[in-house]
């Protein structure tokens, strides 16, 4: 990973025709403007990984998944379960 | 009663009021807007969130408090309005929201629980979204204790 610091003002250029710049500095968040071409995707890295593990998951619901999953988390040291039926009335 | 046709739970009756509305969808699924939550004796603590619009898809989830005994929400104010929940506090999972973290299988047979985006569900007006919160110290990828072989003291 390069790590490189920047002042509120400055820029740095990626690749072909991408700018990151800083346009503001607070104690907790940066605020960063970044150009890039239209076919270029921005995209908040936990939105990516949010993404990614819905697929992931979907993919992953079979019967025999579900039941060895349910037998594994019921083992000793497996979940606990502490909040019963979420949807009692 | 309406019923839904699902691939895992055959056909099943519910009503309007079981319905969970995700306005956005979740991320990948932006077209998948309701839900049912169902919940079995044989498989508790597993909350199974069966989409109302496509019969193969269902998502496996754990309540947070279940992965995680000391989880604490960090929604984001934006979050928070689209919830419609109190805009001045985090709730807290249990009677005012439901917060469940979608279970990844691997094909290898391990499990994860995505800690760092949780399903929040608000109980009184059944509207819920999938909350990012990347800076609460929660992974995506959480691995499920007793899930895919040995654990820590074996």
């Amino acid at each position: 990973m390069l790590v490189i610091r920047r002042r509120a003002g400055e820029a740095i250029l990626i690749g072909d025709g991408v700018e990151v710049s800083v346009i503001d500095i607070s104690p907790t968040r940066v605020k960063l403007g970044i150009l890039a071409p239209a076919e270029v995707l921005i995209l908040r890295k936990e939105l990516r990984q949010a993404e990614a593990e819905n697929q992931a998951a979907a993919q992953g619901v079979n019967r025999r998944a579900i039941e060895s999953l349910v037998e594994r988390l019921r083992a000793p040291g497996g979940v606990k379960i502490t909040s019963g039926d979420i949807f009692s009335s | 009663m309406p019923t839904a046709h699902t691939a895992h739970f055959g056909v099943i009756e519910y009503s309007a009021a079981d319905v969970i509305q995700f306005p956005e969808g979740l991320p990948a699924f932006e077209d998948q807007t309701e839900f049912l939550a169902i919940e079995r004796a044989a498989s508790a603590p597993v909350v199974f969130l069966q989409s109302l619009r496509e019969d193969r898809l269902v998502f496996i989830t754990l309540p947070a408090l279940d992965v995680d005994a000391d989880y604490r929400l960090a929604i984001s104010p934006e979050d928070l309005a689209a919830l419609e929940l109190d805009p001045t506090r985090q709730p807290h999972p249990g009677s005012e929201v439901a917060a469940l973290a979608i279970v990844t299988i691997q094909a290898t047979g391990g499990a994860t629980a995505n800690l760092m985006a949780p399903v929040v569900i608000n109980q009184a007006t059944r509207r819920a979204r999938q909350v990012l919160q990347p800076c609460a110290g929660y992974s995506h990828q959480h691995p499920l204790a007793g899930a895919g072989g040995a654990g820590p003291c074996s």
